[in-house]
């Protein structure tokens, strides 16, 4: 029997039933659309992590001395000439930035607090999230300036605001404390008061000068592209012999274990969902071949082949499973689209941090995942249509010609 | 496949009072089992929605249940008594007073394991050429060693024993540069603006896991640290209780503590964590609603071929004068007794996962060790029975599937009992 017979055979037997196929249909488009719909909220949660880790001072690629990350400190340096540029090549690099990031103490005439104290040229920062963040009174004007910029977290500990002085106790490049007072130039609020307690900005060539070097303890690489990665990272180590180049999933595991998670997540919603749709395509796929044990008995017995019979009843289960793919993805687009705003989930704003969210979560819906989603619908719409394929094969043309 | 209709009804022994009820759902149950395989395929879709939103809810609870009792049990109590504004504003001078008495107070409740007083401070900690910043906390050995795991969390040296030790966490030791013995400086403001500063040798080392702790933690003795701040012998920052069950925590924060003090309940001292269950929750929610709906469409789809296989019989019902009405009734007795026997299949199989998980609990994988320490999770998740989710779940199926039964009752109003009945098969 040809195959295009078989195929107007289980068209026709399906528009036999409408009113339940349209059921059935429903059904896996709302399997399907709110599968790709999750999908894409954690996708946004997976690109909200990633951007995040990168954001906070981490690029996707550091430079550190040997040592640096276990024992931070000005001691720990090395020097990057003052014409080097990251040799890659403009479409793929987003920005670098080279810093001195060192502990130190911070104090108020009320408070007394351990922060991160990071000398950074304000024009190369538009790499992280301080180049785009909120601030009161001035950003920082370039990396001469002698002025601190603060957050807001850490202003409030601090009982101070903008134009105070605050004094800063750190150790210089021979070894010994150095204490100066600062004035705060201005308050950023990041998204997160951890960003905002933990690092305190200055500029370079200040910072410098007051440790008595020349020397950064860093340089931050931002990629346009995350795959780009490997290609850079040698790279760097070429250029920079003796030092470390680390990506961001070894500088920051607990983000890149939760981004694994993520992977992991959206087969388990697809399982689920998909689990709770099984039954019923199953239980319709066996009423339609039980509703016409006589007819196939018929066919049996004119002579169409067992395989013919499977063949039939795994196209009919295919059909429907890929009009309802194909509108469920439809929707989960549509709904997607409609949500594009983002999902705003201040009002649990400390657990979203915890978990390393923003607030607003926008859907990111990526071909992969829907092509994805589709095959493993249509595979499954096969594996459902097995066992009522082989109820129909079972059936005997003469018994079933009787009753 | 009709053979339960042919047994009469009336041979089941029903309560007479109600026995125009009992038929009908006698008849619903027998017309149940009119095709066994459709039926079980539509109760294992139900049961399965129930599995998914009881056990994933169960699983959570167990999840948040140790996460709430470690960090309890590590440092923060499930109740602390404080100064009425030091949870917003941890100013050193927002103190409790009388530390004794209250002391003396919690110790007596029944619902209390133990207590803890504690006086904290951030502070310059140096040693030799090195300054870092850190939280200084002066702690009561002996009240500590009874409950808290921090005592646990050493791994070099010992823990505070009287005075002149100091413990610090792993990251800031290793920042100062000092291991056992070392002597470590720390300067801070004291009450009234003064200079506070103690000088201490460092007894032992703690890793806790979490950075930020491991990178700024530093405990000695409840005396020292009242000499070195100028506090008064009963003055201190936080009463942390430890409560035998969390599930008293807010009865004993509730109850009338002293003037000038209030108890704090750990969803007000972390309310991230509150937070994190709660997005969680709703993420979950959104989900069932989702399976929901997908169920009640084969819900729907069932019935619609109930009725169809059915065209005759119900149209002869209709010729002998049996109302439209009537006819949906029983459609919605079956498809209560289907929802039934659905969500007891889902909470039975629940109930028996859960059982085996509340016994050998749910080994976490090795890789996702770390992050584990990070939210304060347990090696191994045992599950929390969850009563809600079952109500939730069970309430639900029984609208959902009875929702589902009104487009194919809709049908059977509008069938006529002519062209019913000459339906072929």
């Amino acid at each position: 029997m040809s195959f295009a017979l078989l195929m107007r055979l289980s068209l026709r037997n399906i528009l036999r039933h409408r009113r339940r196929n349209a059921m059935l249909l429903a059904a896996i488009v709302v399997a399907v659309g709110g599968v790709t719909f999750m999908n894409s909220f954690i996708r946004g949660f997976q690109q909200d992590l990633r951007d995040s880790a990168v954001n906070n001072l981490t690029g996707h690629i550091k430079v550190f001395a040997p040592g640096y990350r276990d024992d931070p400190g000005i001691e720990r340096s090395f020097y990057v000439a003052g014409d080097w540029r990251p040799d890659v090549s403009s479409g793929l690099l987003e920005g670098w930035a080279a810093r001195i990031r060192i502990p130190a103490v911070i104090m108020s005439e009320r408070e007394t607090r351990g922060v991160q104290l990071v000398g950074v040229d304000p024009s190369q920062e538009g790499i992280s999230f301080l180049g785009d963040a909120f601030y009161e009174g001035e950003t920082l004007a370039d990396e001469n300036d002698k002025r601190i910029f603060v957050g807001q977290a850490l202003v409030d500990q601090l009982d101070t605001k903008v134009g105070r002085r605050l004094v800063i106790i750190t150790q210089g490049a021979d070894g010994r404390n150095r204490e100066a007072g600062f004035r705060i130039a201005g308050v950023y609020d990041a998204e997160g008061t951890g960003l905002e307690k933990a690092f305190v900005f200055t500029g370079r060539a200040a910072l410098q000068k007051m440790l008595d070097t020349r020397e950064v303890t860093e340089v931050s690489i931002r990629l346009t592209n995350d795959g780009a990665g490997s290609s850079v990272r040698s790279m760097l180590l070429s250029y920079f012999s003796g030092l470390e180049v680390m990506g961001w999933r070894e500088l920051e595991p607990q983000i890149a274990a939760m981004f694994v998670f993520a992977d992991t997540a959206i087969f388990i919603w697809f399982a689920i969902m998909m689990g709770a749709l099984v039954f019923g395509l199953v239980n319709s796929l066996i009423t339609a071949v039980m509703e016409r044990v006589k007819e196939f008995g018929m066919l049996r017995a004119v002579g169409m082949r067992p395989g013919s019979v499977i063949v039939q009843v795994v196209i009919e289960s295919s059909l429907l499973m890929m009009s309802g793919v194909a509108l469920g993805l439809v929707v989960g687009w549509l709904l997607c689209q409609w949500m594009s705003e983002g999902l705003d989930l201040s009002q649990w704003a400390s657990g979203v941090e915890m978990v390393g969210m923003r607030s607003v979560v926008v859907p990111r819906l990526y071909g992969a995942d829907m092509m994805l989603v589709a095959g493993l619908s249509l595979v499954l719409g096969i594996v459902a249509s097995l066992y009522p394929a082989w109820r129909a094969v079972k059936i005997k043309p003469l018994e079933a010609m009787r009753r | 496949m009709d053979e339960a209709l042919n047994r009469p009804v009336a041979s089941l022994r029903l309560n007479p009072k109600f026995g125009a009820v009992n038929v009908l759902l006698a008849l619903g149950w027998r017309n149940l089992w009119r095709n066994p395989r459709r039926t079980w395929l539509t109760a294992s879709g139900i049961a399965f929605s129930v599995w998914m939103l009881v056990f994933s809810w169960s699983m959570n609870n167990g999840t948040f249940g140790a996460m709430i009792d470690t960090a309890a049990r590590q440092f923060l109590g499930h109740v602390q008594i404080q100064h009425p504004e030091y949870l917003d504003d941890p100013a050193f001078d927002h103190l409790i007073n009388d530390v004794s008495g209250l002391v003396e107070d919690a110790s007596n409740l029944p619902e209390v394991e133990g207590v803890a007083v504690r006086a904290q401070s951030t502070a310059l900690l140096s040693a030799g050429e090195r300054s870092f910043g850190g939280l200084v906390i002066g702690v009561d050995p002996q009240q500590e060693a009874v409950w808290s795991t921090m005592p646990s969390r050493i791994v070099e040296g010992r823990y505070l024993q009287g005075a002149g030790d100091l413990v610090l966490g792993v990251r800031l030791a290793r920042n100062l540069g000092v291991g056992i013995g070392d002597e470590v400086v720390m300067l801070g403001t004291a009450l009234k603006g003064g200079v506070a500063a103690a000088a201490l040798a460092v007894v032992g080392i703690l890793e806790t896991g979490q950075a930020e702790m491991d990178r700024t933690l530093a405990q000695m003795t409840l005396d020292d640290f009242r000499a070195g701040w100028q506090l008064g012998a009963d003055q201190a920052h936080a009463l942390v209780l430890l409560l035998h069950r969390n599930k008293d925590t807010a009865a004993v924060a509730g109850r009338p503590w002293a003037d000038g003090v209030i108890a704090r309940p750990w969803t007000e001292l972390m309310p991230e964590m509150v937070q994190m269950v709660e997005l969680k929750r709703s993420g979950q929610g959104l989900f069932f609603v989702l399976i929901a709906v997908i169920v009640v469409f084969s819900v729907i789809n069932t019935f619609m071929m109930i009725i169809f296989e059915r065209t005759r019989e119900l149209g002869m019902l209709r010729a002998l004068g049996m109302r439209g009405g009537q006819l949906q009734t029983h459609l919605h007795i079956e498809a209560f007794w289907l929802c039934i026997l659905g969500t007891s299949l889902g909470l039975a199989l629940t109930g028996i996962l859960l059982a085996l998980l509340s016994v050998n609990g749910l080994p976490l994988p090795e890789s996702t060790r770390e992050l584990m320490m990070i939210y304060q999770m347990p090696e191994r998740l045992y599950p929390e029975y969850s009563w809600g989710a079952t109500w939730v779940a069970v309430v639900s199926m029984l609208i959902g599937t009875q929702l589902a039964v009104l487009l194919p009752a809709w049908r059977v109003r509008r069938m006529l009992p002519v062209e019913a009945l000459r339906k072929e098969d």
